[in-house]
């Protein structure tokens, strides 16, 4: 290990902390930390912070449930055994959505492709009565896609902004999040997009809702 | 990105909340993370009992925000407690407070979760209602002063110039890579590390100054 690659290898520690490394960059990291006390070091001093987010996302109370179920498996009993269902689009939730995509909105854009990489950009389309000022872009990359917001409010107390997928019909729920001060606010839609009709936006209560309670603020058609 | 988030912590950590606030003991007998983790690898149901007690709630919470659903989110909590009571995980205290090290395990499985079922989006129905958001029931004075400390690392985090921000929760919470973060910002891959670098350092800096001694 020379100098030059301590100096370019201790750039890393940052995105290694939070897990941002190719798995590649990840490997030799870590031989590198295997004999790099100052990297070492630097992790350490850096971790505490990234643990702090984990502990720093908003609380919310797991199900009964899910302490009745682990308890089962330490104490072995028969399992109850859970349901499995189909969400399905509300039919007053399809016509808002099909509603918000015919009708034009000022600063609407359809989708551009991007220059040349595989990464590919969409914009998004906003209603403007419920967001004034905000426009955001959906990037579509290999595994998952990014919506960015700009000058998005900040939701109602107790609620943050969750996206969705809708695929033939059916909607899926997606992380949620909330702006900055500023009004940016991005949030990673991991997975393959494929067979994804469209990208829907909704204020939803702290923590996320399973089906969407209020009808999509912003959305983009892929 | 199987990851390591905090696969590395010191063995002693001056900013983590656990360490200025136990965490949750019901009593100041209660016994120790570390304790509770030898008598789990010895067998105790009892044992997994107190210790999802006491960390399940901030681990379901760090699965949702991750997930964005609570089936899933239950699903990834049940793994992870499900591995710590297997063994399969194992906990080295040079590695820092149990809990940082039990939530590493809750991130990283909420984010292989968001890969893989992001491919085949399913969904479970739980029996609990959906409308019983956060604010647990009961509130000892010890998880009043956890929420305040996340509420000051949420205003920390706030506080952070947005790219900075941005960079920092999709490369956390969102699993994406920092080459996946610059495509999608449409910036330069040392642009986004640049970025992380900054916010990390600005938010422990922030962190640490309002935990210095008075």
């Amino acid at each position: 290990m020379t100098t030059r690659d301590h100096d370019r290898l201790a750039e890393d520690a940052a995105a290694y902390v939070l897990g941002a490394l190719e798995p590649a960059e990840r490997a030799e990291f870590e031989a590198h930390l295997a004999d790099c006390a100052d990297c070492r070091a630097e992790v350490a001093r850096l971790s505490p912070t990234v643990a702090a987010m984990a502990e720093a996302v908003e609380p919310a109370a797991p199900p009964a449930s899910l302490k009745r179920s682990l308890m089962a498996e330490v104490e072995p009993r028969p399992k109850p055994r859970r349901a499995t269902r189909r969400f399905r689009l509300r039919p007053a939730f399809a016509a808002v959505a099909v509603l918000l995509l015919l009708v034009g909105v000022a600063g609407f854009g359809l989708g551009r492709a991007s220059d040349g990489d595989d990464a590919r950009t969409l914009s998004v389309r906003v209603d403007q009565n419920a967001l004034p000022g905000a426009s955001g872009t959906l990037t579509v990359l290999d595994d998952g896609a990014v919506l960015a917001l700009e000058r998005l409010p900040q939701p109602p107390r107790g609620r943050a902004y969750q996206a969705w997928l809708e695929r033939d019909g059916r909607i899926v729920p997606q992380p949620t999040f909330r702006p900055a001060p500023g009004g940016k606010g991005s949030v990673a839609l991991t997975g393959d997009l494929a067979g994804v009709d469209q990208v829907l936006l909704t204020r939803e209560p702290i923590g996320g809702s399973r089906t969407p309670s209020e009808q999509p603020v912003s959305s983009v058609a892929l | 990105m199987g990851l390591p988030a905090t696969s590395l912590l010191p063995s002693r950590v001056p900013l983590h909340r656990t360490a200025s606030v136990p965490a949750v003991p019901s009593s100041s007998r209660a016994p120790a993370d570390v304790t509770l983790l030898e008598r789990i690898a010895a067998g105790d149901p009892r044992a997994f009992e107190a210790l999802y007690d006491r960390h399940g709630g901030a681990a379901y919470s760090l699965a949702l925000h991750i997930t964005g659903d609570r089936g899933r989110a239950e699903d990834v909590t049940q793994e992870a407690f499900l591995s710590v009571w297997r063994s399969r995980e194992r906990y080295d205290p040079a590695r820092g407070a149990v809990k940082s090290w039990l939530l590493g395990v809750v991130r990283n499985r909420s984010i292989d979760d968001l890969r893989r079922h992001g491919r085949h989006a399913r969904h479970r129905a739980s029996d609990e209602g959906l409308e019983e958001y956060a604010e647990a029931a009961e509130r000892t004075d010890a998880q009043a002063l956890l929420r305040d400390d996340a509420r000051a690392v949420r205003e920390a985090l706030d506080g952070l110039p947005p790219d900075q921000r941005a960079a920092i929760e999709l490369a956390y919470f969102g699993g994406l890579s920092h080459t996946e973060i610059a495509r999608a910002l449409r910036v330069p891959v040392g642009t986004v590390k640049g970025r992380m670098r900054l916010g990390l350092e600005k938010l422990r800096g922030r962190l640490g100054a309002e935990r210095e001694p008075a």
